[in-house]
C-alpha cells in the first residue's frame, strides 16, 4: 500500500511538472510582436504611434548585408487619445499583442515634446514591460514616424542603427545619449534641465537615412530649443560626460591652417561660489588629447609650437564654451548644465535662499568662469608635420 | 508538548532573513530622501534598546516564550487576552507581507496572473512549514541564507558602476525631520517587528546569550538593509525612489555589464521570495502558536490549515490596490504596531523584573553562554 502510494505520487508529480510548467502569462515567441522601436506623434489631440516590429520569419534567403540577420522590420501605425489606448488599438492591426521589453529607441516628435513630454514618458516609465534603459530621442522638424520610415543601409532596422550609434556615441563626442530612466531623473531632479539627442532624416545618395545629431533642451517637461552637434560637444564638456571625440584647433601662425586634436580623456570639475550674492560657477576642464591631423606645414609638435597650440586651443575652447552657456542662458533659460543641481548638492545653504521654483529666474544671471587645460600626448604615427620638398 | 530547539546560528539567520524579508523590495524611508543611510542607522540605534528589552524578558523567564510568560505574570485571563492580541498582530503582519509579495509579483512580473495565485502558493508553503514545525523553518533558513548572501553580493558587485555619489548629496542638510520620520518608520518596519521572535523562541537558561543573538541578528540584518537601500538610492536617486513602488527592482534593471550581463531583475525575486517566505512562515507560526495559546489548546498544528486559509482570504482582501498598500505602510502601520513593539514589551519587562525580584532577589546571571534558544 505504502509503496504503491509512493509510485502514484511520483507519477502524479511528473504529470503535474510536465503539463503545468510555465506561468499564467505563458506566451510563445511566435505569438509575440516584438517591438524594436517606436515613435510618437500628435495630430488633432490624437497620439499617433508608429512601431517597428520585428518579423521573426526573416529566413535565410533574405540575408541582407554583412552583419545583418536578415530580419525584415514591419511598420505599423495606430492612434488613440492616450499612448496606452494607441498601443492597445494597434492589436487590431498587428494581430498580435505588442511585446515591449526589447524596444531599443523611442522617438518623440518635436511638436509633442513642445507640448509636454509627460503624456508620452509616463506610460513608458509606468508600464511593466517597457524598460527604462530604452533610448529616447526627439525628431527635429519632422514627424517622428518619418524617422522610422527611413532606411538603414547597414542594419536590419532603423532602431537597431540608432541603438548601436548611441551605445558607441563615445567615438564621435558630439552626441549625448539619454535613456528614458535618466531623462525621468533629470526632469524630476532639482536644478537641472533634461536633454535628449535629436534625430533627423537626411537624404544620402537618393535614400532617406536617419541621422542623430545635436541635442534637444527641455525646461521642465517642455522642449525649448536645440543645440547643434558642436554645441552638444561643449555641453558634454560641461556635464563631465565627454569621453572621446574630436576637437578642432587652429594654430597661431596661419589662421587658416587647422590642427585636429583627438580627445582621449576629459574631466570636468565645477565649483560654486557667491560674488555679490550672485552665484558664480567655476569650471575646470582637464582634457588629454593627441594631435590627429595637421593640415598645413607648420610646426605644432615642437615644445614651443605645442605650447602655442595648447594656449590657443584653451582660449578658443573657453570662448566657445562660454558662448554656449550664454546662448542657453539667454535664449532657452533651461539649466541643462546642472549648475542649479551643483548648488543644491554642494551649497544647500545658497539653494535654500532661492525661492521654490525660482531657479529658472536665477539661472540666466549665474556667472561662469571657464578654465580649459588641454594636455597634449603625442602626435599619432608621425613625429613631424608633413613637409613639402623644394 | 514537544519543545523545539534552535541553535544560536539558526536564530541569527532567521532574524536576518526576517529583517531583510520584504524590506528589501519596498520603498522604505522615503521621507529621508538622499539621507536614507542616516535614517537606517538611526533606526538601528533606536531598535537596540528595544531588542535588549525583548532579550531581557526572555532571559528573565527561562524555558518560556512570550506567550507563556504573559500567562505566568499577567494571569490566565489577561495573559491570554494579550496573547490573542499578539497573535492577531502576527496574523496581520503575515497578511501584509503576503500581500506585498503578491503585489510585487503582480505588478512587475505577471500582470495577467490573478493576484491570488502567487499569494495562495506562498501561503500554502508557509502553512506546510508551520505544520512541520519551527525546526524545519530554521533549517530552510540555513539553506536560504547563503543563497541570499551570494545573490545580494552578486547584485551589489554589478551595481557598483551605476552608483553615483552625487545622488546622495547634499548630505544631512535641513532634513532632520525627514530623517527622524523615516527612522521611526524603519523602526516599526522592519526592525522592531522582531518582537514576533519572542513568541516563538525561548531561552533555555538565564543567560546573556539571548541578547547576543538578538543584537547579532539586528546588526547584520540592519547592515544588509543599509547597504541595499543606500546603493539603490545612489543608483536611481531620491526622486525616482519615491515615485516607484519597488525601487530595488528598478535599480537592478540598470545592471548592464558589457551588453552581456543584463536583465538580472530575477535576482531580486530570488532574494525577496526566500527572505519573504521565511518572514511569512515565522509570522504565521507565531500566529498559530498565539491563537492556540489564547484558546487554551496545548498543540498548535491543528490550527494551521484553518488559519492558513483565513490568512489567505485576509491577505487577498486586505487592499484593493498597490497604492493602498503603500499608504498603509507609510501612514498607519507605525501606530498600529506601536503597542506590540514598544508599549506591551515595556510593561511586561517592568512587571517581570518586579515579580522576579520579589520572588528570589536579584536574578542571578548564568555565565554559561552555550545556551540553546
Amino acid at each position: 500500500m505504502k509503496k504503491s502510494a509512493c509510485v502514484l505520487l511520483v507519477i502524479w508529480h511528473l504529470f503535474v511538472l510536465w503539463s503545468m510548467a510555465g506561468c499564467w502569462n505563458f506566451r510563445e515567441i511566435r505569438d509575440l510582436a516584438v517591438v524594436i522601436g517606436a515613435s510618437f506623434d500628435k495630430k488633432d489631440d490624437q497620439i499617433y504611434l508608429t512601431v517597428e516590429v520585428l518579423n521573426p520569419k526573416g529566413g535565410e534567403q533574405d540575408r541582407g548585408t554583412s552583419g545583418s540577420l536578415g530580419i525584415k522590420p514591419q511598420l505599423f501605425e495606430g492612434s488613440g487619445k492616450t499612448v496606452f489606448e494607441a498601443v492597445r488599438n494597434m492589436i487590431s492591426k498587428v494581430g498580435r499583442k505588442l511585446y515591449w521589453s526589447h524596444a531599443r529607441v523611442f522617438i518623440v516628435s518635436e511638436d509633442v515634446a513642445k507640448e509636454g513630454i509627460i503624456q508620452i514618458i509616463d506610460w513608458i516609465n509606468r508600464d511593466a514591460e517597457v524598460r527604462p534603459q530604452t533610448w529616447i530621442l526627439v525628431s527635429k522638424g519632422q514627424a517622428a514616424g518619418d524617422i522610422l520610415r527611413t532606411r538603414s543601409k547597414l542594419f536590419d532596422t532603423v532602431s537597431m542603427q540608432i541603438d548601436t550609434l548611441l551605445r558607441s556615441q563615445g567615438n564621435s563626442g558630439k552626441l549625448l545619449a539619454v535613456t528614458v530612466g535618466d531623462f525621468m531623473e533629470e526632469m524630476q531632479k532639482p536644478g537641472v534641465g533634461a536633454v535628449a539627442p535629436t534625430v533627423e532624416s537626411m537624404k544620402d545618395e537618393r535614400e532617406q537615412i536617419p541621422e542623430v545629431t545635436g541635442s534637444a533642451l527641455f525646461r521642465e517637461e517642455r522642449l525649448v530649443g536645440f543645440l547643434n552637434g558642436e554645441e552638444t560637444m561643449y555641453l558634454l564638456f560641461l556635464r563631465n560626460q565627454m569621453k572621446k571625440g574630436t576637437l578642432i584647433a587652429a594654430t597661431a601662425d596661419h589662421p587658416k591652417a587647422n590642427v585636429s586634436l583627438e580627445v582621449f580623456r576629459s574631466h570636468t570639475i565645477k565649483t560654486v561660489r557667491l560674488v555679490d550674492d550672485r552665484p558664480v560657477v567655476d569650471i575646470w576642464i582637464d582634457c588629454l588629447t593627441g594631435i590627429a591631423e595637421i593640415s598645413k606645414e607648420n610646426d605644432v609638435i615642437s615644445e614651443r609650437g605645442s605650447q602655442k597650440l595648447t594656449e590657443r586651443t584653451n582660449e578658443r575652447l573657453q570662448n566657445k564654451i562660454t558662448d554656449t552657456i550664454k546662448k542657453v542662458q539667454k535664449e532657452y533659460g533651461t539649466d541643462v548644465f546642472g549648475f542649479g543641481n551643483l548648488i543644491y548638492r554642494e551649497r544647500p545653504d545658497i539653494w535654500g535662499t532661492i525661492p521654490k521654483g525660482g531657479w529658472s529666474k536665477v539661472f540666466p544671471t549665474v556667472g561662469t568662469n571657464v578654465n580649459v587645460n588641454i594636455m597634449l600626448r603625442g602626435s599619432a604615427k608621425l613625429s613631424e608635420p608633413t613637409r613639402v620638398g623644394e | 508538548m514537544r519543545r523545539e530547539l534552535l541553535s544560536f546560528k539558526q536564530i541569527v539567520y532567521l532574524l536576518i532573513l526576517f529583517i531583510t524579508g520584504s524590506t528589501i523590495i519596498l520603498p522604505v524611508g522615503t521621507e529621508a530622501k538622499q539621507d536614507i543611510w542616516a535614517a537606517v542607522i538611526l533606526a538601528i540605534v533606536m531598535t537596540v534598546p528595544m531588542v535588549l528589552v525583548y532579550a531581557r524578558i526572555l532571559s528573565l523567564f527561562p524555558e518560556r516564550n512570550l506567550l507563556e510568560i504573559n500567562e505566568q505574570i499577567l494571569g490566565k485571563i489577561v495573559g491570554r487576552f494579550i496573547n490573542f492580541m499578539f497573535a492577531f498582530y502576527a496574523f496581520t503582519l503575515c497578511a501584509l507581507v503576503l500581500d506585498n509579495f503578491g503585489q510585487f509579483i503582480n505588478v512587475t512580473a505577471m500582470p495577467e496572473t490573478p493576484l491570488a495565485i502567487p499569494m495562495v502558493i506562498l501561503c500554502l508553503l508557509a502553512l506546510w512549514a508551520t505544520k512541520e514545525g519551527l525546526e524545519v523553518i530554521a533549517r530552510s533558513g540555513e539553506i536560504y541564507f547563503p543563497i541570499i548572501v551570494f545573490a545580494a553580493a552578486f547584485t551589489f558587485l554589478f551595481l557598483t558602476p551605476n552608483l553615483n555619489i552625487q545622488r546622495l548629496q547634499p548630505p544631512l542638510h535641513q532634513n532632520s525631520e525627514g530623517i527622524v520620520s523615516a527612522a521611526l518608520h524603519l523602526f516599526s518596519f522592519p526592525f522592531a517587528e522582531t518582537v514576533i521572535f519572542m513568541m516563538i523562541i525561548y531561552s533555555s537558561k538565564k543567560t546573556k546569550a539571548m541578547t547576543k543573538v538578538y543584537l547579532a541578528g539586528l546588526v547584520i540584518g540592519g547592515a544588509i538593509i543599509l547597504l541595499s537601500v543606500t546603493s539603490v538610492m545612489a543608483v536611481i536617486g531620491p526622486e525616482r525612489y519615491q515615485a516607484t513602488y519597488f525601487p530595488a527592482y528598478l535599480a537592478v534593471q540598470t545592471i548592464n555589464v558589457g551588453d552581456f550581463l543584463q536583465r538580472v531583475e530575477v535576482v531580486v525575486f530570488l532574494i525577496a521570495i526566500f527572505a519573504g517566505f521565511t518572514k511569512i512562515s515565522l509570522c504565521f507560526y507565531a500566529a498559530c502558536k498565539g491563537f492556540s495559546n489564547a484558546l487554551g489548546c496545548k498543540e498548535y498544528p491543528f490550527l494551521a490549515v484553518p488559519l492558513g486559509l483565513l490568512e489567505f482570504l485576509f491577505a487577498a482582501n486586505l487592499f484593493n490596490n498597490t497604492k493602498q498598500m503603500a499608504r498603509w505602510a507609510s501612514e498607519v502601520y507605525l501606530y498600529f504596531a506601536f503597542p506590540f513593539q514598544v508599549a506591551l514589551p515595556l510593561i511586561l519587562w517592568i512587571v517581570g523584573e518586579v515579580k522576579q525580584r520579589g520572588r528570589q532577589g536579584s536574578p542571578e546571571v548564568d555565565l554559561h553562554d552555550e545556551s540553546q534558544g
